[in-house]
């Protein structure tokens, strides 16, 4: 380049007969190599390859002065619940740069209020945390502490409520874990993420927000996950963090039930159907957390024909302390029949009897696992293997890992991981399909 | 009533909105308009809060009052993608390869790396609440009959939905038509009159009908610029009927010389070609890069890809000049659209100006037998009225026959006329001997023999005679 031009100044492009002016933008990743990125008068961007030909003037320094998010106050209401909100990243509680299309961050109460305006009127926001923003797919357990022990420390501050903005690949799992390592909460909790970016006027994180403020109002003390709850932008639902799961890689219902009736459906304008009565109730004076932070190496795996089990002996050299299988239909793994190589029962027994914890779900999602209606289930049950019961394989993941990490002993961490601790377990399983209708 | 448009200081530019006829821009479904609908949803879209921040109490009552938006789908031409409910797919080849071609065809600049835009619409006319939309290239034009006029830009889009009604509530829109290819082209507001952007909006169209487009009603809408002297741009929208476009536009002119003060605005065109007050300028649109695509290089590969199927496109009147016609001929020709038949007859007959002249009598007449009737001409075995009843009755070959005059043989001719010059001895010593025989011969052979095979036989008998 001829011209000494940065990012932000207008400049004027010749290349062969081919004239372009307009404001210099940064180059993303997403672009080829040696392409100028032009932001034209009509809005428009343009790629222009740089090469011998290209001649470049500058015609103004520094035009594009990058965009800020509006500010709004809104009076807090003595009436309403303060909730703080927790970010964590993803798509949700970001904010668009419509100048030069970046993506950042919301920081502040007013930042959030810029996106979802009307939440306002639902619940003062107390104060808005970042603890980190990242991708959900990159959440690890240091994350998951994290966030618990923020969660402590709001609690004993004394908020009303709390949301929990987050990425939707792993928000499951989170709110699975949350559920363990808090155990049941005196507050509600409300997870929640967006499946549509925030800078469109479809953004289905708008109903999600507005219906977690809505669920902060009500004396449901549960970490809850509350997502669309139908292709409409009618409903949400409060889901428990243990019992849901994200069942579609993009629709905004994405979130559903398993095994379980949802405890409330949320509309927009406040309107709530509660769908349960069995839950854990609001307590005001009660304040304290006792923390499970610990959380062991677990791992999840899954059987299939043909699968081999000499798989198992990697993890336990590895220094895998559990691990939960996903058999196929009831609980099933490949036994005898399948061939001396496919044998699962053997290792599985072997690595039980060397004090690892197999925990054992079914790939089928919906539905609990059995133990003895089939011969191979009895003899499965016989290695000494425990039962997911209802409870899906990531949700069993989570709760093996942090049983595993804070239990005294291998006999404790079996108790423990039988016990149903925070309602992880239903003794009934519900007739009809996800929504549990 | 027509205006002394310069004097008016008239502007005018045409934007133009072209389907392809291709499967959707940004996903696999088809592109066929039906009102079997076999799904339906509720979406309500969200309030964009101004760059300026400005949203504040009677904002948001505002909003409470929007309507929520039904949409309705069909499993054939909607999926996820249409729904908002999946990224968009990789964007559609073959249209972008019809958008470079089409530029081509402009003498267009295709840009080096094509950026997919977000442009915000809030209407609900979009599940997305954005259109996604591409600068393909800039600085073509086209040759109009007052000079070139330049074409600043083509742009690659998806079109909206359909609106289907709206009560007090919602909107309903039907699915269908949202995500078709779309080919914007915009030209340089140069247009010297309304006639001039008619020919402007034929010329672009008859270039388009090269490429796969979609025809028929809805499928093309123009939107006309239009502003005279101390007035401002008003954006006409909603041009059905192409042909109404210079009317429109003058009913516009006559608006607007009535208006004490013209604002910028946007109309929309009524039943009888005037228009009415829409909406005002919509402010520089809010256009942001769509993060879900990633930016396309336009390599050789590409354009070399567009080349290879684009059509040849030949100036008609051009070819036919160059084949010996005269320009009003030629013109004749092309605007009959006779070029294939009338190039596929003058090849075997090749004579240009005989081979049009006798096509125009009947464009609809038989090849075979305006090909019979042309060489029937040319060895002068036709006359030429009974040539002209034949064609415009579009005859059979059969009954052409009864009308073929039935030759002498020269020998033959030639005895009756050394027969003759025995007969009429004395009128050879008259001066106007060889008129008067001429004459005879004439009478006694038309339609047997052409004058000249006789009057040379005459001559050279006469001089035998000397």
């Amino acid at each position: 380049m001829k011209n000494k031009v940065s990012v932000g100044d207008k400049i004027k492009v010749k290349k062969g007969d081919a004239e372009y002016e307009g404001i210099l933008l940064p180059t993303t990743d997403a672009s080829n190599k040696d392409i100028l990125i032009l932001k034209l008068s009509s809005g428009y961007n343009v790629g222009i390859k740089k090469d011998k030909n290209i001649e470049i003037d500058l015609i103004k320094k520094s035009v594009l002065k990058p965009g800020r998010i509006p500010k709004i106050r809104f009076k807090k209401n003595p009436e309403l619940p303060n909730v703080t909100i927790i970010g964590t990243g993803g798509t949700i509680g970001t904010h668009v740069d419509y100048k030069t299309g970046g993506v950042f961050m919301c920081r502040t109460p007013e930042e959030i209020l810029a996106t979802v305006p009307e939440i306002g009127n639902i619940i003062n926001i107390n104060k808005v945390i970042n603890l980190f923003s990242i991708a959900s797919e990159d959440i690890n357990v240091n994350h998951w502490k994290k966030i618990a022990g923020v969660v402590k420390k709001e609690v004993e501050n004394g908020v009303d409520a709390i949301i929990i903005t987050h990425g939707t690949d792993t928000l499951a799992l989170t709110s699975a874990v949350l559920n363990f390592m808090i155990g049941v909460p005196p507050i509600p909790i409300a997870l929640v993420g967006a499946q549509r970016s925030p800078d469109r006027g479809s953004f289905d994180g708008r109903l999600n927000l507005l219906c977690a403020a809505h669920y902060c109002t009500t004396d449901i003390a549960e970490v809850s996950v509350v997502m669309h709850g139908s292709i409409n932008d009618d409903f949400c639902y409060a889901i428990k963090g243990t019992k849901v799961r994200k069942n579609h890689s993009s629709r905004r219902d994405a979130f559903q039930p398993v095994n379980t009736m949802p405890f409330v459906r949320l509309w927009e304008d406040g309107k709530k159907e509660f769908l349960r009565k069995d839950y854990h109730k609001r307590e005001k004076e009660k304040r304290r957390i006792d923390l499970k932070l610990n959380y062991a190496k677990v791992g999840l795996l899954k059987v299939y024909p043909n699968s081999d089990p000499k798989i198992l002996e990697w993890y336990y050299k590895k220094g895998y302390e559990g691990l939960v299988i996903e058999g196929t239909g009831l609980g099933h793994v490949p036994g005898k029949d399948a061939g001396l190589k496919n044998n699962w029962l053997p290792i599985i027994k072997k690595l039980v009897d060397k004090g690892v914890i197999i925990v054992i779900c079914t790939s089928t999602i919906n539905g609990r696992t059995n133990n003895r209606v089939y011969r191979n289930l009895r003899l499965l049950n016989k290695t000494g293997v425990l039962w997911g019961k209802d409870l899906h394989a990531e949700s069993a993941l989570v709760k093996l890992g942090v049983v595993l990490g804070n239990a005294k002993n291998l006999e404790h961490a079996k108790k423990m991981f039988k016990t149903n601790l925070v309602g992880e377990f239903e003794e009934k399983n519900i007739v009809g399909d996800n929504l549990g209708f | 009533m027509d205006f002394n448009y310069k004097k008016l200081g008239f502007k005018c530019g045409l934007e133009i909105h072209q389907q392809l006829d291709t499967r959707k821009l940004f996903c696999s479904c088809n592109t066929v308009i039906s009102n079997k609908f076999d799904f339906s949803f509720k979406r309500k879209l969200m309030p964009v809060v101004g760059e300026s921040g400005d949203i504040d109490e009677s904002a948001l009552n505002e909003f409470k009052k929007r309507k929520t938006m039904v949409y309705y789908g069909n499993f054939e031409s909607s999926c996820l993608v249409d729904m908002d409910s999946e990224p968009p797919h990789e964007i559609n080849k073959d249209a972008l390869i019809i958008a470079i071609q089409l530029a081509l065809l402009l003498k267009m600049k295709l840009v080096d790396e094509v950026q997919i835009m977000r442009k915000t619409i809030i209407d609900g006319s979009i599940t997305t609440g954005f259109q996604r939309t591409a600068l393909i290239a800039t600085n073509g034009f086209i040759e109009t009959s007052r000079g070139r006029v330049p074409i600043e830009s083509l742009v690659l889009e998806e079109d909206s939905c359909r609106r289907i009604r709206e009560n007090e509530k919602e909107i309903h829109w039907a699915l269908d038509r949202q995500g078709t290819p779309l080919i914007e082209l915009m030209t340089s507001p140069v247009i010297e009159t309304p006639s001039h952007a008619l020919e402007v909006a034929l010329k672009l169209r008859e270039l388009s009908r090269n490429l796969k487009i979609k025809r028929g009603i809805g499928t093309i809408r123009q939107d006309v610029n239009v502003s005279i002297k101390n007035g401002a741009r008003v954006e006409i929208k909603g041009l059905q009927n192409v042909k109404h476009m210079p009317r429109v536009i003058n009913n516009e002119i006559r608006r607007q010389l009535k208006e004490k003060k013209v604002i910028p605005h946007v109309r929309a065109t009524l039943n009888d070609d005037t228009t009415k007050y829409l909406r005002p300028l919509a402010s520089a649109s809010r256009m942001y890069p769509e993060t879900d695509e990633l930016p396309i290089l336009i390599t050789k590969e590409i354009i070399n890809e567009a080349k290879k199927t684009l059509p040849r496109i030949i100036d008609v009147k051009n070819e036919l000049i160059k084949l010996g016609l005269n320009e009003e001929l030629a013109e004749q020709i092309k605007r009959s659209g006779l070029y294939e038949k009338f190039k596929s007859i003058n090849s075997k007959i090749n004579n240009p100006k005989l081979t049009s002249t006798y096509l125009l009598i009947n464009k609809n007449a038989d090849n075979k037998l305006l090909e019979k009737v042309l060489y029937c001409l040319q060895k002068k075995k036709i006359d030429k009225e009974n040539a002209k009843k034949i064609l415009k009755q579009n005859m059979s070959l059969s009954e052409l026959n009864k009308f073929l005059i039935k030759t002498i043989d020269e020998n033959e001719l030639r005895k009756s006329v050394i027969k003759l010059l025995e007969s009429k001895k004395e009128i050879l010593k008259e001066d106007r001997a060889f008129k008067m025989l001429m004459g005879l011969l004439m009478k006694e052979f038309k339609g047997r023999a052409d004058g000249g095979t006789i009057s040379r036989i005459l001559k050279e008998e006469l001089s035998k005679r000397k």
